[in-house]
């Protein structure tokens, strides 16, 4: 057994992880902007 | 109170607010709801902490001491007794049992002819033997009103009354009662503190306290009133042993944590029980031993059922008041596992058939001692549990994500019940020796409960 | 403020670049090990990603207990950042540490775990602690009761480290058996040590990039929430 199946594995999960919690910012970035976005468009009275 | 601001949540509900309170004085919090009355009242009996100032309260030498800070001192009131909305009582008590514990909390001593009296003035005599779970709400709250009032009643020395909405719940009746032994606590020379949007209960008060907009606005003026050296009751010395009755009394009253603890220790026992003699020692004595602690093990580490009760109608706010810092200490040592480890390390030494294995003959007179160690285990796993315990939502919470820790001790006791199987019991001291191991995985044990019952959580 | 984030992001960028091109060096470049003494000698090419994210983790559960400390002693919204920041990265990594430790132990030695090795155990009791702070930011309501129940926590985390160094010790001296994890610094060959080394930068720009990233995101979350809470109370009295 060489191990190059468990070398695939672990690269997997700790590329894998990074990949997800990187994604998991990218989300949060855009939902920030989107709430603020909407935030400020309550928040500003309508034109007379 | 100097200066004092208290957060709930994100919200702040009291800022900077000074507040003088003299004694045998009569004060009503009073405001609208979510003003803050119950706040205030439960931060001046020492159970929120202080984002700014500091609670003084008068101590027995008359000096002031400090109750609370916002740098985390904290000291239990001398000479209170205290009733919380929502009644500070575990609903497995009975009404005797409650009313005659609460007086000793706060260090009184009444007979229970005096008790009982003061019970049939109040109409709830006839209930004494039963437990507040079959009461109705109304006099339910009679016995937790009833729980500050009769230590204050029967004690010859100042005391600090503060009662959170005590007519609510009450009937006509009741609440006239209430409204005379108010008085009655007034002339002899108690100080009592009532949140409250009750009129009559108002109208008996010296000074009305009214919050409004995180600040309170004084009316009323204090009475004058010579306390002639009345000495402040002191506290029960024997407030933990009372706490350690309690939970003792609670858990013989419904072993529930018993069940809670066994039940996974037995299916384990039985567990190994099938897979046989032979098989668990084929990897030595080291699995022998692992299995026959393993159930133990389990039992330790199960979640108190005292945490449940402590939740119940917030009696561990209302032990917190009497005790302080001490209760969490306390706690962990009442609502660990003392009587299974013994009898279950035994149970599984019979039903896997150590005795036929290839071990010494006097282990079996020996392995109590591994056994008993567990349950110094189980104190740390409580501690741990207590920690994540004050979280709110403790239900969405894994606490056994913190337990990890306790596999080392285990693992000592594990190696020293293989050296007591192989070799048999001996006295000396080393890393190397039984007695070692066992004293080293109890320190480790102590070192982590240490951890987690001195490191205040507010 | 978009400084923050573009400083972040460049890091972060930077780090990942880094990251994978020190990956591509350790499966690739990096020399092979003498088959006759190693069981699986490929799989020790796990180091070149497990150490990086050994130490990284090692960061994040100082910015932990930084954050721990200061909201603890102080009760500043920036501790509580840190709390934030460093339980999700220690979390991470942490998480990367002890499942990429058993699996290259399984190939190499037949053992997952080794209950002697400290530093395994150390970041197992640190991962799982980050867990629970992780889940309870979560679930539980977002006040400074919560928030000193959690720092308490992540105290009596690091109270655990020399708890764990001194029982793993005592355990060792018992049970003397794998460790999983070599020094890095005895008599490496060059090759390997300057992949080490480049995974290490790396992994400190992208940690400090996941850190500045993650507390803006959070600061700004938390000015969200505050003008959000002022529409509440506007709504309520209109």
């Amino acid at each position: 057994m060489s191990g190059i199946y468990h070398l695939a594995l672990a690269y997997s999960i700790m590329i894998g992880s990074l990949l997800v919690y990187g994604r998991w910012l990218i989300s949060r970035h855009r939902s920030l902007d989107k709430a603020v976005a909407s935030t400020i468009e309550v928040q500003t009275p309508p034109p007379r | 109170m100097v200066g004092g601001t208290v957060r709930r949540g994100s919200k702040t509900v009291l800022r900077e607010l000074d507040l003088r309170i003299n004694e045998s004085e009569v004060v009503c919090i009073v405001g609208d709801n979510g003003s803050g009355k119950s706040t205030l009242l439960e931060t001046l009996a020492g159970l929120h902490p202080l984002r700014e100032g500091e609670i003084m309260g008068p101590a027995l030498d008359g000096k002031d001491i400090v109750v609370a800070d916002s740098k985390g001192r904290s000291t239990p009131l001398p000479g209170l007794s205290i009733a919380l909305q929502s009644d500070g009582a575990c609903l497995d008590e009975t009404v005797i049992g409650r009313l005659k514990m609460a007086t000793l909390v706060a260090g009184t001593e009444a007979n229970d002819e005096e008790i009982k009296q003061i019970m049939a003035e109040w109409s709830i005599l006839h209930r004494s033997g039963d437990r507040l779970a079959t009461l109705s709400n109304g006099l339910r709250r009679r016995v937790s009103v009833l729980s500050a009032l009769i230590p204050a009643l029967k004690s010859e020395k100042q005391g600090l009354v503060m009662l959170d909405e005590p007519s609510e719940g009450m009937d006509e009746r009741s609440q006239k009662l209430l409204g005379y032994a108010i008085e009655n606590l007034r002339s002899l020379g108690h100080t009592v503190v009532i949140a409250t949007h009750d009129q009559s209960l108002m109208n008996v008060a010296d000074r009305l306290i009214r919050i409004q907009d995180q600040t309170i606005f004084v009316t009323g003026e204090p009475p004058e009133f010579d306390s002639g050296g009345i000495p402040i009751r002191r506290h029960n010395n024997d407030r933990v042993s009372e706490f350690c009755r309690w939970g003792i009394s609670l858990e013989w009253k419904n072993p529930i944590d018993t069940i809670h603890r066994l039940v996974p220790s037995i299916i384990a026992i039985l567990l190994i029980g099938s897979v046989g003699a032979d098989f668990v020692a084929s990897d030595g004595l080291f699995s022998v031993s692992f299995c026959l602690l393993l159930p133990a093990f389990i039992s330790a580490m199960v979640r108190p059922a005292l945490i449940d009760r402590l939740n119940e109608g917030r009696s561990g706010d209302w032990w917190r008041a009497h005790m302080g810092r001490s209760m969490r200490p306390a706690a962990s040592v009442v609502g660990s596992s003392w009587l299974l480890p013994l009898p279950l390390t035994y149970l599984t030494f019979v039903i896997i058939s150590i005795g036929t294995l290839d071990v010494d003959p006097d282990a079996k007179f020996w392995i109590w001692l591994p056994a008993l160690a567990i349950i110094d285990i189980s104190v740390a796993a409580t501690g741990i549990h207590l920690l994540v315990a004050t979280l709110r939502r403790r239900g969405a919470v894994a606490a056994s994500l913190m337990m990890a820790i306790m596999i080392w001790p285990f693992l000592m006791l594990v190696d020293a019940t293989s050296l007591i199987l192989q070799d048999g019991m001996s006295v000396k001291l080393g890393f190397d020796t039984p007695l070692g191991l066992i004293i080293t995985s109890s320190i480790i044990s102590a070192c982590i409960w240490a951890s987690s019952v001195l490191i205040p959580s507010d | 403020m978009r400084h923050p984030r573009s400083m972040a992001i460049a890091c972060i960028v930077m780090g990942s670049i880094g990251v994978i091109i020190s990956a591509l060096l350790g499966i690739f470049l990096a020399p092979d090990v003498n088959p006759s003494q190693w069981r699986a000698p490929e799989a020790y090419r796990i180091i070149f990603l497990h150490v990086p994210f050994a130490w990284t983790s090692f960061l994040a559960f100082i910015v932990l207990f930084i954050g721990s400390l200061g909201w603890y002693l102080r009760r500043s919204e920036s501790s509580w950042r840190l709390v934030q920041t460093g339980s999700d990265l220690g979390l991470l990594f942490g998480f990367g540490v002890i499942t990429s430790g058993p699996i290259w132990g399984m190939a190499e030695w037949g053992v997952p775990w080794d209950w002697a090795d400290l530093r395994l155990n150390t970041f197992a009791l640190l991962t799982a602690v980050a867990l629970f702070i992780v889940m309870a930011r979560r679930s539980q309501f977002d006040d400074d009761t919560t928030r000193d129940t959690i720092a308490s926590v992540g105290l009596f985390g690091f109270m655990l480290v020399p708890i764990t160094a001194v029982a793993t010790t005592l355990y060792q001296k018992r049970h003397p058996g794998i460790v999983i994890v070599e020094s890095e610094n005895s008599g490496l060959d060059p090759v390997i040590r300057t992949i080490l080394l480049s995974g290490f930068i790396s992994m400190t720009f992208l940690f400090v990039g996941f850190v500045m990233l993650s507390n803006h995101l959070y600061a700004e979350e938390a000015d969200l929430e505050r003008e959000l809470k002022k529409l509440d109370l506007a709504e309520e009295v209109s």
